[in-house]
């Protein structure tokens, strides 16, 4: 356990390696306690320096508040434009993010991150248009406040007394690649407020009176500090992981807690993510779907919380467990998490009455070697937040009009049939009605609803039809008593049809989602192509959603157009832009999202082993589910697409290698026949005319005769020449290595040529002590005898070829060089080109013998250098065996 | 009387070149395999010339059945690139091979050194001579130059191999068959090495031999250099 722990983390090695390979941007924050601390200062100041260093640098956005000696600085950059919006009929200046990424500078400015876009944009936040730059490997500077950090935001607020709106989440943060502290005395800033270097006029008066005080900035100082410092660990920790160093993060703690659908669920996420950085640790965030349904205003809060757990840096877990306690814990030890994040509950008085056990306690009971953390919900930050949740807690559920007027229908039937009946049964009796009433109601309403009913027909009871009547007072005790009774009866009835009912729906959801998935791994079996996988896909989610749903595929391979390949949702011209940014970016984006949201559908990625396969549209107008509901169904499916997109993936690549095995089978046979065809008429040819010149005796016809037998010998070189490199083209080149000596390998090529060779000094030099080369004999003599033809057909008669041989650790290497003219100066290498002919007027040829014998030596696992050194040089490089 | 020879080739062009260049012999020609069989069990020729390349048997399959009965030489003809090939042809009992294209005075000299082992059994009292080299099989003495030259053990049984079948191929394997005995196997890099001993003792350059030749995946071949 304690080796596996040491060895480097592959992912984070991967990760890191990404990071250098990947041609995304680097990120460096400037980040300060307070404006006015010289953040953009600090920025401008590098970029100089960068600009300087040959780096090109743009100014994407800078804000320089009016202050001059930050105006001054951004002279001499290049600046892009701001681009001009319109939002409600006034102008805006935004950053021009598509001018920037069009100039595609090396570095961008882009101060203030936390901004928030005017609507309309394409992303709501600065951050996001920071991201999509860093996306496109272009690295950015930018600036920011402490206060802007998300997980930093509460504790801010509390300080300082103030609320901050604009949020960076954690997790953008922390892939930043530098972060720089721009630090100053508080007393300093504020000498330099008062100055006036900060804000102007009477702008600075209030920014100074609300939150430029000495204790304020004090704290916010500590604040900044200490996050820098954590980064500055976490960079430690992170290159200590990465190369193994022992004893680190041997017990890097793991936190868990639960995201739901209440706004203390907020307050805990950023709790758990102090504990965790201050822990040195990870967390992740479990959502227990238990199955109950949530109403409209549950799934937004839910899915903001959701949202928040990105933005924290936490990694979300979605499990299905009716018992949240068991799913927690579930997780937890399949997370090897150490310790458990838990609120104090806030539990209603009636849930105590009805005896639901606190989940803390048995979570504390049934932990056994985990932590349990609990956490008080913090009243203040929230105050308003809670209080309408604690209002909404008592009732669980919101009251519609519809249930409303149900339950007083019940009411006044009830009371109804009382009245009547009251004259011939008594008033005990129109109890049972009303209990009646209750029941029946109960089948039909929700637990708000049947608790008002309860409530209401017991007054109704009392006041109407238990004497006195018209008086909310009981005379008699025994009506107390069954007044009572009603009421315990009424209220247990209600509550358990309640239960009765929500378990009835959850087995009807969980059917539904079984045959959701039922039906479409049936359609994604029965796929025989993409289209149709596609097309499964849409038609089981728009069954499931219930709204019209489209796939959308790229037109083509690594386009950056997109069209709709299935269902039946219509996407418009400008969504289409959309869709292809999610697929390039693969996140969602469009309605209800933060990207884009100006789009009329929501668009989700369908991401296949990691990679985006395509986009869904989903028209969120009708849509009854949250983002989060419709990503985990998209995700389902996902996984059972990729499966047939994949089995879809081999089926093709095994028709292709059919193709390819019968496409080697005819190249095999069609090179047979051509090479027997054409060689052996040659072969006859050479025959006859060496037995005539074996024969003749008369001077012309020996001188005839040797024309003929010297063509043929040259059409035989170039057919071998021709079929060589289709061989070598076809790519079924197998070489058959074993070990030879280097002597062999010359001698044998140096015999067949010695009539070519006739005119020229050869000198051979080889080792013959040397290892032997692990090799092809018949290709590397091939090689040897092109190189030496091409040697005497291009040096003059006379001149003086040396073939020389050693080796080195891992080669053996022979070296073919002459005297002669040489190769061509400024790239000897161009030799080795196909049909590459130094003199072609001079010496006929096709060009292919030195092209070849690189392609025969290089299919060995060799090399073929070229070289001037008094002549060509040639150097032919050999495996040794290794042994 | 002339000889007879039996040339086994499907084609056409090569059978006629033949059958005018080998003059002085009568020549049978054979397109197949299965034909070439029947006319050398007919005919018994001096010697036969095989193509490997036959379009109805297998080279070595032709050989195999001819040895059964037929014990004169018989040369193989083949294209290049085909060492496993003239390799199986050579070990199935093929006395010589040679590569298309040809030359005919090659082909003749082939025949001829082919002829004379058959002819005439090489006894240990012979001596071989050939360029500057003498071996006295008698007296087991080796003169380079005319210059004595000592050899070990291995070294000498590996010249005296190569003597027996001079001018002729001899594959690895029938040199560890018949050097090292039937259990050498497949140790070719010793015979490599060994070879490389001999030719450092009776080449004039070793390291580019003129007597001790290697015929590349295949194996070796003492040249025999006539007398001038």
């Amino acid at each position: 356990m304690t080796e596996e722990r040491d060895r480097p983390d592959p992912d984070k090695l991967l990760r890191v390696v990404e990071q250098s390979e990947k041609r995304r941007g680097q990120l460096r924050v400037f980040i300060g306690m307070a404006a006015g601390v010289g953040k953009t200062y600090a920025m401008l100041k590098a970029a100089h320096q960068l600009q300087q260093e040959g780096v090109t640098v743009l100014v994407g956005v800078v804000e320089t508040h009016g202050r001059a000696e930050t105006a001054a600085l951004i002279e001499g950059l290049k600046t892009q434009p701001l681009a001009q919006r319109e939002y409600r009929d006034l102008p805006f200046q935004e950053m021009d993010l598509d001018g920037i990424l069009d100039a595609h500078p090396e570095v961008v400015l882009v101060d203030e991150l936390a901004h928030t876009n005017i609507p309309g944009s394409r992303h709501e936040k600065r951050y996001q248009d920071v991201e999509e730059l860093l996306a496109a490997g272009i690295s950015v500077y930018t600036t920011m406040n402490i206060q802007h950090l998300e997980s930093r935001k509460a504790l801010v607020e509390e300080l300082a007394e103030i609320r901050v709106h604009e949020t960076v989440p954690d997790a953008f943060l922390e892939q930043a690649d530098e972060i720089n502290l721009i630090d100053i005395d508080p007393d300093a800033l504020i000498r330099r407020m008062d100055l006036g270097n900060i804000y102007n006029g009477s702008k600075r008066d209030i920014a100074k009176e609300n939150f430029f005080t000495k204790v304020n900035l004090t704290a916010l100082r500590e604040l900044v500090l200490r996050f820098a410092a954590g980064h500055v660990e976490k960079n430690l920790l992170d290159e200590k992981r990465l190369f193994g160093t022992k004893k680190t993060f041997k017990d890097a703690p793991r936190l868990e807690v639960a995201v739901f659908a209440s706004p203390f669920s907020e307050s805990l996420l950023r709790w758990t993510k102090l504990i965790a950085e201050s822990m040195g640790g990870t967390w992740i965030a479990v959502y227990i779907d238990d199955g109950a349904p949530l109403s409209a205003e549950e799934k937004n809060l839910l899915s903001k919380n959701i949202l928040l757990v990105g933005a924290l840096g936490g990694e979300l877990v979605t499990t299905v467990d009716a018992d949240p306690v068991s799913g927690l814990l579930r997780i937890a030890r399949q997370h090897n998490v150490n310790m458990i994040v838990v609120g104090k509950s806030q539990r209603s008085p009636l849930s105590i009455l009805f005896g639901r056990k606190n989940v803390t306690t048995r979570l504390l009971k049934e932990s056994g070697e985990i932590d349990v953390c609990v956490i008080s919900a913090n009243k203040r930050l929230s105050w308003k937040k809670t209080q309408k949740a604690s209002i909404e807690e008592s009732l669980r559920e919101p009251f519609p009009l519809r249930h409303a007027g149900m339950m007083f229908a019940f009411l006044c039937a009830t009371w109804f049939v009382n009245s009547f009946l009251l004259h011939f049964a008594g008033y005990w009796a129109s109890g049972f009605v009303f209990l009646l009433g209750v029941f029946l109601g109960s089948l039909v309403l929700n637990r708000a609803a049947t608790f008002s009913l309860a409530l209401l027909s017991g007054i109704v009871w009392n006041f109407f039809f238990i004497p006195p009547l018209y008086t909310v007072a009981i005379s008699k005790p025994e009506d107390v008593m069954m007044f009572i009774a009603f009421f315990v009866v009424a209220l247990v009835m209600g509550t358990l049809t309640h239960k009765l009912r929500l378990q009835e729906r959850r087995v009807l959801q969980r059917e539904e989602r079984a045959q959701t998935l039922f039906r479409v791994t049936r359609h994604l079996s029965a796929a025989k192509s993409k289209a149709e996988i596609f097309s499964a896909i849409a038609d089981a989610l728009s069954a499931s959603l219930q709204v019209p749903v489209a796939v959308l595929v790229p037109t083509h391979a690594g386009g950056a157009k997109i069209r709709i390949e299935a269902g039946t949702f219509k996407v418009n011209e400008k969504d289409m832009a959309v869709a292809a940014w999610v697929f390039s970016n693969a996140k969602p984006a469009g309605r209800n999202t933060e990207t884009l949201r100006n789009a009329e559908g929501t668009y989700f990625p369908l991401l296949v082993n990691g990679r985006p396969e395509a986009v869904v549209a989903v028209e969120p107008s009708r849509a009854r589910h949250s983002r989060q509901e419709i990503e985990n169904l998209i995700e389902t499916f996902c996984q059972q697409a990729s499966v047939a997109l994949e089995r879809e993936d081999f089926r093709a690549r095994s028709i292709d290698t059919e193709v390819l095995r019968r496409t080697q089978q005819l190249y095999h046979a069609l090179f047979d026949s051509v090479s027997h065809e054409l060689k052996t008429p040659l072969s006859a040819i050479h025959g006859a005319t060496s037995a005539l010149l074996d024969e003749l005796q008369d001077h012309r016809m020996r001188e005839l005769a040797g024309i003929v037998s010297e063509s043929s010998d040259r059409l035989l070189q170039t057919v071998d020449n021709i079929l060589n490199m289709s061989r070598v083209e076809s790519g079924v080149l197998r070489p058959n290595l074993e070990t030879h000596d280097c002597a062999d390998l010359v001698n044998g090529p140096l015999r067949e040529l010695e009539s070519d060779l006739a005119h020229h000094t050869i000198i051979t030099n080889i080792n013959t002590d040397m290892a032997p080369a692990y090799c092809d004999i018949g290709l590397t003599q091939v090689a040897i005898r092109n190189i030496l033809r091409n040697a005497a057909r291009y040096t003059p008669p006379g001149s003086t070829i040396s073939i020389a041989s050693w080796e080195n650790s891992s080669f053996a290497v022979v070296e073919i060089r002459d005297n002669g003219p040489g190769l061509p100066l400024e790239d000897p290498s161009r030799v080795f080109n196909k049909f590459y002919r130094a003199a072609p007027e001079r010496t006929g040829g096709l060009g292919l013998g030195l092209s070849i014998a690189r392609h025969f030596i290089e299919v060995q696992d060799g090399k073929l250098e070229a070289e001037n050194h008094a002549g060509a040089v040639f150097r032919i490089f050999l495996r040794k065996r290794v042994t | 009387m002339k000889d007879r020879v039996v040339v086994i080739d499907d084609e056409a062009q090569l059978r006629r070149l033949l059958r005018v260049a080998l003059a002085d012999v009568e020549v049978l020609e054979a397109s197949t395999g299965s034909d070439g069989i029947v006319l050398a069990a007919q005919r018994q020729p001096a010697y036969i010339l095989l193509d490997l390349g036959l379009p109805d048997m297998d080279g070595k399959e032709v050989l195999l059945r001819l040895r059964e009965w037929y014990h004169r030489p018989i040369i193989v003809l083949s294209v290049r690139n085909t060492e496993a090939q003239i390799v199986a042809a050579l070990d199935a009992g093929a006395d010589d091979y040679l590569t298309k294209p040809f030359q005919i005075g090659e082909l003749k000299a082939r025949i001829r050194v082919a002829l004379r082992n058959y002819g005439s059994d090489l006894s240990d009292s012979a001596a071989f001579v050939s360029g500057h080299l003498r071996v006295d099989l008698a007296k087991r003495e080796v003169l380079v130059n005319k210059v004595e030259t000592r050899l070990t053990v291995t070294e000498y049984d590996l010249l005296k191999t190569l003597i027996r079948y001079a001018g002729r191929v001899v594959t690895h394997q029938q040199l560890l068959r018949e050097v090292w005995g039937p259990n050498a196997g497949e140790q070719t890099h010793y015979l490599r090495v060994y070879i490389n001993h001999l030719r450092q003792k009776i080449e004039l350059t070793p390291q580019c031999p003129r007597l001790l030749i290697t015929e590349p995946g295949v194996g070796y071949r003492l040249i025999v250099v006539p007398d001038r």
